[in-house]
């Protein structure tokens, strides 16, 4: 296995530790970086990277610098977003690292990878209290592997966390057991790149406290609640600003489309000015509860109530939006459109940017 | 181009918005679930509002208003929007969830629309019907913390005025009390 782009997931205990370990790996060329914390000065002591000048500042706009510094010529993109806001072709072909906290999260990042076909996902997890670090790995694109959500129960479905409550604590995880964790991935990274064996889907995991070692396979399960498809996805190569919805449906010349949805954003319906100026909000795929910027006071604006954002625009609602540039509807690079057809399959487009 | 195809069936709805397995038999519950619900009492009328939306309108007592001076108490309908997003049975967030749409109800777990609960992710209509109506007629209320601090100090202060509504959700002819039927096992 080969890998060129890598998606890097949670920049905390065990990411930090991870990314100067990726930072060598031959072969790469791009690496994502996705994290939506800002540094705290409890992060110092057991977060890799960072200097005391860093605290206030984005996590994933710092590793980015520590990256390019590490590897001078390789393309960084950095995200301070929440893992379910970024586009989903960045899962597509990556080498998915998940180095989260919570499982809520880690659902993101495991239907990311299995829809869009990551050429490998790694997951990465700490227990403090046993001093236990875990990596699962898993193939997304293998028929019939399983899943990370395969082997979970019940109880790894985690309530929504009370809006009103406190945060949660971190996870009291030194920067040795972080390491552990980015250690036994990086590991399992070069195995695959440097061996022709068969990849099984696995999970290792190693106790510091009673010096053992756990290793098993993982299967698919069919009563896992994640349904595993992966779109059949192509590459649009296009300019945003200068493609217009009409001009994209044209372009994908999907025949008898009749709805069509941009994965993981919905779609707001002009909206009045939620500062009540009687402006409107320009109409546009967005993420859940996000919002926009009123066309007559220019304030931002909160967006539509999850409610009234819509998960597929219908054919019937295209017309007035066919002479709308892509951007301005609030489609980004690597955003993947889904078009569906009322007979056949649906055929989805991975968006990549043109330099014109 | 043609004109759109009017969508006849909930398969066809699922299949447009490409939900499939686990998570278009929770919804197909749902939808059966719906009817049951809307005719098992006089509080909670159900309506579909596509293959993954529902309206609950609640007939009850609840307190209205944006703050302490012009709260009060009134009998009235209270209209709230379900919307189940594609990940429902894996993460759910009450943001998304749940929107209240009208009338503006003063709670000291409720601001802009969005109620504060413990959602579980795949908590069914019954039990998201259960848990709203509870918090409108001020059945439960948390008052250790709140989203809407106003709220809360009334809630604090005139402790001897809540619950507002003391019936229970289903008055009568209670659909049979089975476990609820998500769908998935
Ligand atoms: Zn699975
Ligand atoms: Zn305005």
């Amino acid at each position: 296995m080969n890998f060129e782009r890598a998606l890097l997931c949670g920049l905390g205990n065990t990411g930090s530790a991870l990314l100067p370990l990726l930072a060598a790996l031959p072969g790469l060329r791009e690496v994502v970086l996705v994290d939506r914390d800002r540094i705290e000065r409890a992060n110092l002591a057991c977060q890799a990277g960072l200097t005391a000048a860093d605290v206030g500042r984005s996590k994933a706009r710092v590793h980015a610098r520590r990256l390019r510094g590490l590897r001078p010529g390789l393309k960084v993109v950095a995200y301070e977003q929440d893992l379910a806001r970024i586009p989903l072709g960045e899962w597509h072909g990556a080498l998915v690292a998940g180095c989260l906290d919570n499982n809520e999260a880690r659902v993101v990042l495991n239907a990311g990878a299995f829809r869009a076909r990551a050429a490998l996902l790694l997951d990465l997890g700490v227990r403090a209290d046993n001093r236990l670090a875990r990596v699962s790995v898993l193939h997304p694109c293998r028929a019939g592997s399983a899943c990370l959500e395969c082997s979970w129960s019940e109880a790894d479905y985690s309530p929504a966390r009370h809006a009103c409550a406190p945060p949660a604590p971190a996870s009291g995880a030194s920067a040795a057991l972080g390491a552990l964790a980015a250690s036994l991935a990086m590991l399992e990274i070069e195995k695959l790149r440097d061996s022709a064996l068969e990849p099984v889907a696995r999970e290792v995991v190693v106790c510091a406290d009673s010096h053992e070692i756990f290793s098993s396979a993982l299967h698919r399960r069919s009563a896992c609640r994640f349904e595993h498809s992966a779109l059949n996805l192509s590459t649009a190569p296009l300019s945003l600003d200068a493609t217009t919805l009409g001009e994209f449906f044209h372009l994908a010349s999907v025949r008898g489309a009749t709805a069509m949805r941009v994965e993981g954003r919905f779609y707001h319906p002009p909206l009045s000015c939620s500062a009540g100026c009687g402006g409107r909000l320009a109409p546009g795929f967005r993420p859940r509860g996000g919002g926009g910027v009123c066309q007559v006071c220019g304030r931002p604006s909160a967006g539509a109530a999850a409610f009234q954002c819509q998960t597929v625009l219908a054919q019937a609602e295209w017309p007035p939006l066919l002479g709308i540039p892509l951007s301005r509807l609030g489609l980004r690079d690597r955003d993947v459109i889904t078009l569906a057809a009322a007979d056949g399959q649906p055929s989805s487009f991975l968006i990549t940017l043109t330099s014109s | 181009m043609n004109p759109a195809q009017p969508i006849h069936s909930l398969e066809a709805e699922l299949a447009l918005l490409g939900i499939t397995g686990p998570f278009a038999a929770f919804l197909n519950a749902q939808h059966k679930l719906a009817s049951a619900l809307d005719q098992a009492g006089d509080v909670l009328r159900v309506t579909r509002a596509g293959a993954d939306r529902f309206l609950l309108s609640f007939q009850c007592r609840t307190l209205i208003g944006s703050n302490q001076r012009d709260c009060r108490a009134a009998d009235c309908r209270v209209m709230a929007g379900i919307w189940f997003p594609q990940d429902y049975l894996r993460r759910a967030s009450t943001a998304d969830v749940v929107t209240l749409l009208d009338p503006r109800v003063f709670h000291p777990n409720l601001r802009g629309g969005v109620f504060c609960f413990e959602l579980k992710p795949g908590m069914g209509l019954r039990d998201l019907a259960h848990v709203i109506y509870e918090l409108l007629s001020w059945q439960t209320v948390n008052t250790v913390h709140g989203l809407d601090d106003e709220a809360l100090d009334w809630a604090r202060a005139n402790r001897n005025l809540w619950p507002l509504d003391t019936r229970p959700l289903f008055s009568k002819r209670a659909p049979a009390a089975e476990k609820e039927d998500t769908g998935h096992v």
